[in-house]
């Protein structure tokens, strides 16, 4: 029987920004005899030292994720069945033509060395992905000892116990364990391990408590045995001796980080989720294997751990995890992050795979400041409808307002909070590793350039856009653009650059002047009857980071023109996104 | 509790009931099997004193007891402690009969403490020397200098075994003092607690018919571990470097977390329990009858969430490597109503304590450091591998440890010595782990040789034993008394 299939709406938003006729691989998770496609990558044919390929790129994705079939973009030549030679997953690969001009996607499976069409393509968002699945991150540090350079064959064996089962799981939010599936009696799902019963009701309140920004995967552990089992195959072994070598040599000792992914449907039994986390730590030893053989072949450079880190391009809707030795700068991983900008389609005017790109994960322990709050905001038709072309912040950034940092700055630090949201939102998209800076900081930078007298520095004076575009340029070296208006109504006829601006730049822009400052994430414009609603996000806000809070009291949220005061000027500072990968 | 002197039947009778219903209040309950006590009044001589130890397993005021040992008696004053593992301490027994104890003042301390260490090595983990009994001519626990010397002879044992915490003998808050009476044959139970107040207590030593119920944990730990000798270390002997790796290997089991039966248990879980479901289990899946010998399976897992985030890579220069590899089985017994915390230990116990014991006698049994010539790249220390032997109608077994090259004939031997125990020697399990196969380590295809090993050549396979049996060790000494004895 041929699979059900469905595909990610991110790969088909994707698919529209690739401009030339390129072949490509398709990877996806296989379950219940249903495909879901969730990414695909295309055939890098430049001169460039390929160092990640289609199989390669496999490690990258969580375990599950499976290399399943062939992409054509445009008019490709097709070479049956050699194009399907690496896809050993499924005996039915899929073949997906996407054409330009009607950007019409037709699919189908190899059956029986015949290309079947497949009539009813399923188009998925990621929610629904995770109605159904969920992450899992397991972690672990496991000691290292090379000898003379042969970490390579060190870390083969360690895959090889891990293979043959010398590992256990631990989950601690339910103190559950699982071991190799040999011993298991009863088969129990992942969904009783972890308990999740009523998954509708249980995501409905965890969207009110988790915004997005924030990745929710299950927290996993290793565990490694060290002990034997009486099986009647099994010889008896000799017992434990000391095998003393006199040589010289050079040791090598690390606690290698495992950090690794699956996305695993939640009624996965737990014998088959033993093998997919084994499947998931053999991924990430690989990784971290590459990763040492790179360095290896530099010898000039002395070996630095790999750390595996995860990614979630905007717009993919689907993690990727990528090794970078210890403490290399985003220069020195910058060849690794065009190849990987390169096999996945994305262009090279955004950084995606820098250290300030990594995702990060929900953790019930901290109550941290929030990210996107905006996008717990209900909409409605007064936002979005035909008429209306609605741009908004592009990215994460951080809400920052009065009285966090434990520092008292209600009354004067509005316009110091908007630029700490900007400057988050920097960081955020891996423009910059720079700390937030506090209000001291932000004062002292503008003594610095001279801008203030040096007993502005812990004062309580407010400052302007024009200070903000100032800290802007000097801490992160960026530009910025200005815009004015003389009234409150006149901000609404600034609409069409703002609209501009949220698109082509996407970042958040400061709004202030003669009264209070806030930050504008987006704007949404009628273009038939002319009305503006902007996406204000309020720095004055005092009280705790609770979401449900800030929304239903609006301060994050849709505001009409009225918003602004009739009689003050405003000035609105337009930080520039710097062309860069 | 007044001890007075009194010899009055009467008295004692009334002084021992008052006793047993102190005992029912607070004190001590410790179970015994009834071979035990003809043991115990086999020992009875009229004029003379014999000491032993007590060894069980010890849970909260109850103590469940498997086994008394009499200490051999001492040998002459020129002959060095190694002589107890002796093979020929037997003989030298007749021609040294002036050496035995004829009064509780001449019980040497240093012996008995010295047996205690040698007994603890061969018990499984959660049994310890729990105290020690007497057999003499009178109550010898009414006589107050004869407590002192008890006292002090439990010090004695008890500071020997904790200098040695890797053979995790002395962890008692009390100790037992056994003693029967040869001529009345009564005997009497007291414990003490030789850190506080050295008070004795009355206990309530039970004998009895039906025999305690234990439950068997097994488990199978495998060794593959890299010790590394940095280069510009000055160079240390053997001895620490294997201390060292004792100690980092201790470090690891007391970290593991046990799973018993392919589950991670509730700590106050019982074993009962287990044992049942198991049972069940089995007799659904085929009605095997032979369940009584069955054990419970053990499995250890070190646990690797990052504690430390350290991501340094360290690059020593070394000199040398040891890798410790292969298994050891380690076998553990609880009593029937002990839970998985108890148990937990009891395993972790009997791992150290195994491994421990092995190197502790291989250090011992080095006759000379080699600083070798360089030729001599690789050496085999093959440490004693585990045997295991069953008690007289129990299934608690206890070790003994044979170097290559030795048969369960020795393991007879010591038995015999240590635990005064006559033993077939098919009751020795033998095979539950195997002599290593030299030449797999000296064969050069399988170590890392990338180094340029110029010295090796096809002399290299040449096999150095640096170690002898103490069997040896013992000969010598005892010739060398008696050429002593002779002469003066």
């Amino acid at each position: 029987m041929a699979p059900q299939l469905r595909i990610l709406s991110n790969v088909i938003e994707r698919l529209k920004n690739i401009k030339d006729d390129v072949t490509g691989h398709l990877y996806g998770v296989m379950y219940n005899n249903t495909l879901t496609v969730l990414t695909f990558s295309i055939n890098v044919t430049d001169n460039v030292e390929a160092n990640i390929n289609h199989t390669m790129l496999q490690l990258h994705m969580s375990a599950e994720v499976y290399l399943c079939g062939i992409l054509h973009v445009g008019q490709c030549e097709e070479k049956l069945p050699e194009m399907f030679q690496d896809i050993d997953i499924t005996d039915n690969p899929l073949f997906l033509k996407y054409t330009h001009d009607n950007l019409k996607t037709q699919a189908y499976f190899y059956i029986h060395l015949k290309l079947e069409p497949v009539n009813d393509i399923k188009i998925i968002n990621e929610n629904d992905i995770r109605r159904e699945f969920i992450y899992i991150r397991l972690r672990g540090s496991l000691p290292l000892i090379a000898q003379n350079d042969n970490i390579i064959e060190v870390l083969e064996e360690s895959k090889k116990s891990i293979v043959s089962g010398k590992v256990g799981i631990h989950f601690p939010s339910k103190n559950a364990f699982i071991f190799n599936s040999e011993n298991i009696e009863k088969d129990i799902s992942l969904r009783e391990i972890l308990n999740i019963f009523d998954s509708e009701g249980n995501k409905n309140v965890k969207k009110d408590v988790k915004p997005t920004g924030i990745e929710d995967a299950v927290n996993a552990y290793i565990l490694l045995k060290i002990s034997g089992d009486r099986l009647p195959e099994e010889n008896v072994r000799y017992a434990p001796v000391l095998q003393y070598i006199k040589r010289p040599f050079n040791s090598l000792e690390c606690n290698l980080f495992i950090d690794t992914l699956s996305l695993v449907n939640l009624n996965v039994s737990s014998a088959d989720l033993y093998g997919i986390l084994v499947e998931s730590m053999c991924r990430n030893i690989k990784l971290i294997e590459k990763c040492f053989e790179n360095q290896l072949q530099k010898s000039e450079t002395s070996i630095k751990l790999p750390l595996p880190i995860h990614f979630k391009p905007q717009g993919f809707g689907h993690l990727i995890t990528v090794v970078y030795p210890s403490g290399y700068s985003d220069k020195e991983t910058m060849e690794y992050r065009e190849n990987l900008h390169k096999i996945l389609g994305l262009n090279m005017t955004r950084p995606y795979f820098r250290y300030g790109n990594a995702v990060k994960f929900y953790d019930s322990q901290t109550e941290s400041i929030l990210i996107n709050p905006h996008e717990a905001i209900s909409t409605n038709d007064d936002i979005i409808n035909g008429n209306r072309r609605v741009q908004i912040v592009q990215g994460l950034y951080m809400y920052r307002h009065y009285m966090q940092d434990n520092f008292d700055d209600n009354g004067w630090g509005c316009a110091y909070r908007s630029l700490q949201t900007i400057i988050s939102w920097f960081r955020l998209q891996g423009y910059t590793e720079i700390p937030i800076p506090s209000h001291r900081l932000i004062q002292k930078c503008l003594v610095d350039i001279g801008d203030k007298p040096s007993n502005f520095v812990n004062s309580k004076q407010w400052i302007g856009s024009t200070e903000v575009g100032f800290v802007l340029e000097s801490l992160l070296d960026i530009t910025v653009k200005v815009l004015c208006a003389s009234t409150g109504e006149e901000v609404s006829s600034l609409a069409p650059n703002l609209l501009h601006h949220f698109q082509t730049q996407g970042t958040p822009v400061m709004i202030g002047g003669g009264v209070l400052a806030h930050t504008i994430l987006g704007i949404s414009y009628d273009q038939i009857t002319g009305d503006v609603k902007f996406l204000i996000l309020d720095p004055h806000y005092t009280g705790s980071e609770h979401l449900p809070t800030i929304i239903n009291k609006g301060w994050c949220g849709w505001k009409s023109k009225d918003f602004w005061k009739k009689d003050a000027f405003y000035n609105m500072c337009l930080p520039q996104r710097p062309v860069c990968i | 509790m007044i001890h007075s002197a009194s010899t009055y039947r009467g008295k004692v009778a009334i002084y021992f009931y008052v006793f047993v219903e102190t005992s029912k209040a607070m004190g001590r309950t410790v179970y015994a099997e009834e071979r035990l006590h003809n043991y115990l009044t086999s020992l009875a001589k009229p004029d003379e004193y014999t000491i032993g130890l007590i060894v069980g397993q010890s849970v909260g005021q109850r103590d469940y007891i498997v086994h008394l040992a009499k200490t051999p008696p001492p040998l002459g004053k020129n002959v060095v402690e190694e002589t107890l593992l002796s093979s020929t301490a037997e003989a030298e027994q007749n021609t040294a009969v002036e050496n035995h104890i004829r009064a509780v003042k001449d019980i040497p301390e240093s012996w008995v403490a010295d047996h205690a260490k040698h007994v603890t090595r061969m018990l499984p983990g959660g049994m310890r020397v729990l105290g020690t009994f007497i057999v003499g001519p009178e109550d010898i626990t009414n006589n107050n200098s004869n407590v002192q010397k008890l006292r002090s002879v439990l010090a004695t044992m008890q500071k020997n075994l904790s200098c040695n915490k890797y053979l995790c003998g002395d962890n008692n808050e009390e100790h037992l003092i056994l003693n029967l009476n040869s001529v009345t044959q009564k005997y009497t139970c007291k414990s003490v607690e030789i850190h506080t107040s050295g008070i004795l207590k009355p206990a309530d030593w039970k004998f009895q018919a039906k025999a305690t119920k234990w439950h068997q944990l097994e488990a199978l730990v495998d060794f593959d571990r890299l010790f590394l000798i940095a280069a510009n270390k000055d160079p240390e002997t053997l001895k620490k470097q294997l201390q060292d790796i004792l100690k980092s290997v201790s470090d690891i089991i007391e970290s593991s977390l046990i799973v018993i039966e392919g589950e991670v248990r509730s700590p106050n879980d019982t074993l009962e329990l287990i044992s049942k479901s198991k049972k069940d289990e089995k007799n659904s899946k085929n009605n095997e009858k032979n369940n009584n010998d069955q054990s419970i399976q053990i499995n250890l897992y070190i646990p690797c969430e990052e504690k430390n985030m350290n991501s340094d890579v360290k690059i020593t220069p070394c000199s040398a490597s040891i890798r410790l590899v292969g298994q050891l089985v380690s076998r553990t017994f609880v009593h029937q109503k002990a839970n998985v915390e108890e148990a937990n230990i009891a395993i972790k116990q009997d791992i150290i304590r195994s491994l421990a014991s092995r190197l502790e006698m291989h250090w011992d049994s080095l006759i000379e450091e080699e600083n070798g010539s360089p030729e001599e790249n690789i050496t085999l220390h093959e440490p004693p591998r585990r045997v295991l032997i069953a008690l007289p109608e129990s299934k608690v077994t206890l070790s003994d440890y044979l170097f290559p090259g030795e048969g369960p004939q020795e393991a007879l031997l010591s038995l015999q010595e240590l635990l005064d125990l006559e033993v077939q020697e098919n009751n020795v399990q033998k095979d539950i782990e195997l002599e290593a196969d030299p030449s797999e380590f000296y064969s050069q295809n399988k170590i890392d040789v990338k180094t340029t090993d110029l010295n090796i050549d096809s002399t290299g396979n040449r096999q150095t034993k640096i170690y002898i049996a103490s069997v040896s060790i013992a000969i010598l000494i005892v010739i060398l008394a008696i050429i002593i004895q002779k002469l003066y």
